[in-house]
């Protein structure tokens, strides 16, 4: 990595943030609408069992890993966006904040995915 | 824009500032006459003509291209030559010099940070090092269309003044200094990425920008700075993701059709 006055890592942050915004505009809306209403309603045929099978599918641990990195992209979207936003309102928060707003993003689905690793193995 | 008035006379407020002998700027009002076919940049000259000779603006072609008279109309950046008084019937219309930048003098900015930021871009064509390869460095109308509407830029300053960033970031390089760089980065006969790369990539390079694209919305051209800016950023993140994974990759940037 080439270094010069003032490079920042500030490619990585907005390439993520990006790369959630995409996946908020375009994908998320059309994955709620299609497992949220258009198949529990029955739209391509029988909704019975529908719970049950989308269960078994998100269970799989390669679909939830991809799902946590999915959601984990959208909430690193709205982290960058919010503490950009505090640049907006005049507000430049010590160091500290701004390790924590991204840490949560980073965290969460972290935490989130070995918890659900640790009850996939005891259940 | 239509106004069924066809003319009259309109107050015109304009504030009048010398930084070494006021204490504050203050508007002045004057009253002048106009038609259908006054501009701002008339009712300007009209008020240094007949009224008082020691207003002090800039201008110089009267058609919106040499992009010296962009001042702060009711509060918005705009070219004087380009607007009319119509548009602010019955007024008053109050000018102010640009938003986000010194005043030398009246309606007169101070020009030179802006003239630092897009020297710094090196806004001219970097030759081919390996040599051109042809007479006369010709380029096909689809090469061109590719930075066409970055290079209908007239540095008039009006997106300076209507960036938030700009006003809260002194030093960010600023919506037209980058978009010069990306028009020349995006032209097949220019080799200076790698040399850009550095101004663009950093705090005060591109990265205050946060696409507000309120720069977008003062052009007088056009231009579209905001989303020149976003295709810097992304450019930006694709030669940080090759070096990343390839460290020894060289200059990065270079002319591969990819991302430039
Ligand atoms: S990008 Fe548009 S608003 Fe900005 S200096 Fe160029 S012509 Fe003026
Ligand atoms: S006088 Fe040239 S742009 Fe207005």
């Amino acid at each position: 990595m080439r270094r010069w006055a003032g490079r920042t890592n500030e490619p990585l942050f907005w390439g993520l943030f990006g790369g959630g915004g995409m996946v908020s505009v375009f994908l998320m809306p059309v994955l709620i609408v299609i497992f949220a209403f258009l198949v529990p309603f029955g739209v391509f045929g029988g909704a019975e069992g529908t719970y049950e099978t989308m269960h078994g599918v998100l269970t799989n641990w390669f679909v939830a890993l991809v799902l946590f990195v999915v959601l984990a992209l959208v909430l690193w979207h709205a982290a960058h966006r919010f503490f950009h936003s505090l640049h907006d309102l005049k507000i430049h928060p010590p160091e500290i904040v701004r390790v924590v707003i991204y840490g949560v993003a980073l965290l969460a689905p972290a935490i989130g995915y070995s918890l659900f690793l640790v009850e996939a193995a005891t259940s | 824009m239509a106004h069924s008035e066809a003319g009259g006379v309109m107050t015109v407020e304009v504030q009048r500032y010398r930084p070494d002998v006021d204490d504050t700027p203050r508007l002045v009002s004057y009253e002048v006459p106009w038609t259908q076919d006054t501009s701002v940049l008339d009712a300007l000259n009209y008020i240094k003509d007949e009224l008082d000779s020691s207003i002090t603006f800039r201008w110089s072609c009267r058609m919106a291209i040499c992009g010296s008279c962009g001042f702060m109309l009711n509060g918005e950046p705009k070219l004087g030559c380009e607007q009319f008084l119509r548009t602010y019937a019955p007024g008053p219309l109050r000018i102010e010099p640009l938003a986000n930048h010194a005043v030398e003098r009246d309606l007169v900015v101070d020009l030179e940070p802006f003239m630092t930021k897009l020297a710094a871009v090196e806004p001219y064509l970097h030759p081919d090092p390996t040599g051109t390869p042809e007479p006369g460095n010709l380029q096909t109308p689809e090469q061109m269309t590719r930075y066409g509407q970055f290079a209908a830029c007239i540095n008039c300053m009006l997106c300076y003044a209507a960036c938030p960033q700009v006003g809260l970031a002194t030093d960010f390089l600023g919506p037209a200094a980058i978009t010069a760089a990306v028009r020349y980065n995006k032209d097949s006969r220019d080799f200076g990425n790698a040399q850009r790369l550095p101004l663009l990539d950093q705090e005060d390079g591109l990265w205050p920008c946060t696409f507000v694209g309120a720069c977008s919305t003062a052009c007088p051209k056009g231009v579209d700075p905001a989303a020149a800016i976003q295709q810097a950023k992304f450019a930006a993140t694709m030669d940080w993701a090759t070096e990343f994974v390839m460290p020894h990759h060289g200059a990065p940037g270079a002319k591969d059709g990819g991302h430039a």
